[in-house]
């Protein structure tokens, strides 16, 4: 029941979604080809007499602020978009006329909250590998290859440990970290705050609204605190130095205790929030 | 035999306003039930607890012995009063749909139905009227092989030709063991095709009968009845 679940969810978002990253692509290959122009003609330009150089590169340097700047407004519109909309279709496949359906098919809410969570993450991952090729497409020439090359190979040994131990360690928390965060932890909040706004009478988009910041600033507040107090995780390092380098005095938490506890938190959290998500449904259910 | 419905004093509030009081109540099931009140009476919050789009504030409610739950949702075909399909599917997206989630689905009735009603399977519901969208939504719940079907105002805003159509469609659609609530205030026209009645009014059941000992021993019509009943 959940693949077909799953497959109804993901053709109910992607014909959008599909344009928009495709829309993005597109964009970054007229860049690339347009940058390829750009070069040849300077080129040929420069063999002319000055005021035609001056000219064309004048022309081409304002053309290329002006890509730049809509590319990266594209970028951030882009993935502003594809959370928006997916919470969008959460919430109407959920808790609006259409949940009159979602919600008397004989599937038990767990596979309800799956099937929209393994749609979210999926397109959360399109939506960070068409991002990046795009940026990749942009940047990617013979002379700034090497270096390219060079930060992935630095990456990826540090991520298989032939960098030593202590630096794959934190490599895979960094990339775990992410993970949490961006996947489990954002999904469940948008998931819960979904479902909390539909137990509120009336305006029950700005419900969810206003509990997605609410839960946000909530959590960011008691995580702080608990780092101030608990001093290991203190994020203020002061260490006091002689002259001549020699340590005297250092305060402040580890680096290493820091992600490991927000990287725990944001788990944790993940999971209250599923569960909250799943008791709403199963227990508190109020179509009106 | 169980019960196909059975509630012990379900109540529903909604803040502070009682949709449903304290109503215990329970129906066998092989009959088209209707259930008449006016509006607001309570009608749409029992159907909906019914299907589990509602928690009872207090109370149960037992749909052939079950709670409502996944396995209740598996033999009861429910027909909202709003239109529930997603616009961007086609007719017959929306039939695979069905198939897909209900086992009791029977594809060749629903092909059947939107022959005769001249419906194109590949038409998109959001290039249709509203009339023709809640006549493939009725086709939909009635192809299912259901133990229950919750008809909830299905007759309410379609002209009378259409209604006509739409009792047909239940009449000749449903297996005789199963069992049919149509939840409406329009009592004329399905009088004639229920075997039993529940008057609810204010959130409080009135009256469970048959039409036939209200026939009988009042000598009246279940209209003529209703208007007394309900009399502002």
């Amino acid at each position: 029941m959940l693949k077909k679940l799953y497959k109804y969810d993901w053709k109910s978002v992607s014909m959008l979604l599909l344009i928009l990253h495709g829309v993005l692509l597109v964009y970054s290959i007229i860049g690339r080809l347009a940058i390829a122009i750009a070069e040849n003609f300077s080129s040929r330009a420069g063999a002319d007499i000055d005021t035609h150089l001056s000219l064309s590169t004048t022309i081409f340097g304002m053309g290329a602020i002006a890509y730049i700047l809509i590319y990266v407004i594209f970028i951030v519109g882009i993935v502003l978009a594809t959370i928006l909309y997916l919470a969008v279709r959460m919430q109407k496949s959920l808790f609006s006329d259409e949940g009159y359906l979602t919600n008397t098919l004989p599937v038990s809410s767990d596979k309800l909250l799956w099937s929209k969570i393994l749609v979210f993450w999926t397109w959360s991952a399109i939506d960070f590998l068409c991002v990046a090729l795009s940026i990749l497409i942009l940047i990617s020439y013979p002379d700034t290859m090497p270096d390219i090359i060079a930060g992935f190979q630095m990456f990826f040994t540090s991520l298989l440990g032939f960098e030593g131990f202590g630096v794959m360690a934190k490599t895979i928390t960094v990339v775990l970290g992410i993970i949490i965060e961006y996947f489990f932890y954002s999904t469940a909040l948008i998931l819960f705050s979904i479902c909390l706004g539909s137990l509120f009478k009336t305006h029950k988009t700005l419900g969810a609204v206003v509990s997605f910041f609410g839960i946000n600033i909530g959590q960011t507040i008691i995580m702080l605190i608990l780092m101030f107090v608990v001093p290991p995780l203190n994020p203020i390092s002061i260490v006091v130095t002689t002259d001549s380098g020699e340590v005297i005095s250092s305060t402040g938490g580890n680096g290493t205790a820091q992600m490991i506890f927000m990287l725990a938190w944001y788990l944790v959290l993940s999971v209250v929030f599923y569960f909250g998500s799943r008791y709403i449904l199963t227990k508190k259910l109020n179509l009106d | 035999m169980n019960p196909i419905l059975e509630c012990k004093g379900l109540t529903k509030r909604y803040g502070g306003k009682t949709a449903l009081d304290q109503i215990s109540f329970s129906l066998m099931p092989g009959k088209i039930i209707g259930l008449l009140g006016p509006n607001g009476s309570g009608k749409t919050t029992l159907i909906k607890l019914l299907n589990g789009l509602l928690v009872p504030t207090e109370g149960q409610i037992f749909i052939d012995g079950l709670r409502p739950g996944v396995e209740t949702k598996k033999f009861v075909s429910y027909l909202p009063e709003r239109t529930y399909m997603n616009s961007w599917m086609k007719v017959c997206d929306i039939i695979d749909f069905f198939q897909d989630f209900y086992e009791d689905f029977d594809k060749a009735r629903a092909y059947d139905m939107l022959k005769r009603l001249n419906i194109n399977p590949s038409d998109r519901l959001r290039t249709m009227s509203k009339g023709t969208k809640e006549k493939v939504q009725l086709i939909l719940v009635m192809s299912r092989r259901a133990r229950l079907y919750c008809l909830d105002e299905p007759i309410a805003g379609v002209d009378p030709a259409a209604r006509d159509y739409i009792l047909s469609t239940i009449i000749q659609n449903y297996d005789e063991n199963a069992t049919i609530i149509i939840s409406t205030h329009l009592i004329s026209d399905v009088e004639n095709i229920l075997d039993d009645v529940v008057f609810i009014q204010n959130g409080h059941i009135r009256m469970v009968d048959s039409v036939e000992n209200i026939r009988f021993n009042q000598g009246k019509s279940v209209d003529a009845l209703f208007r007394e009943v309900f009399k502002c």
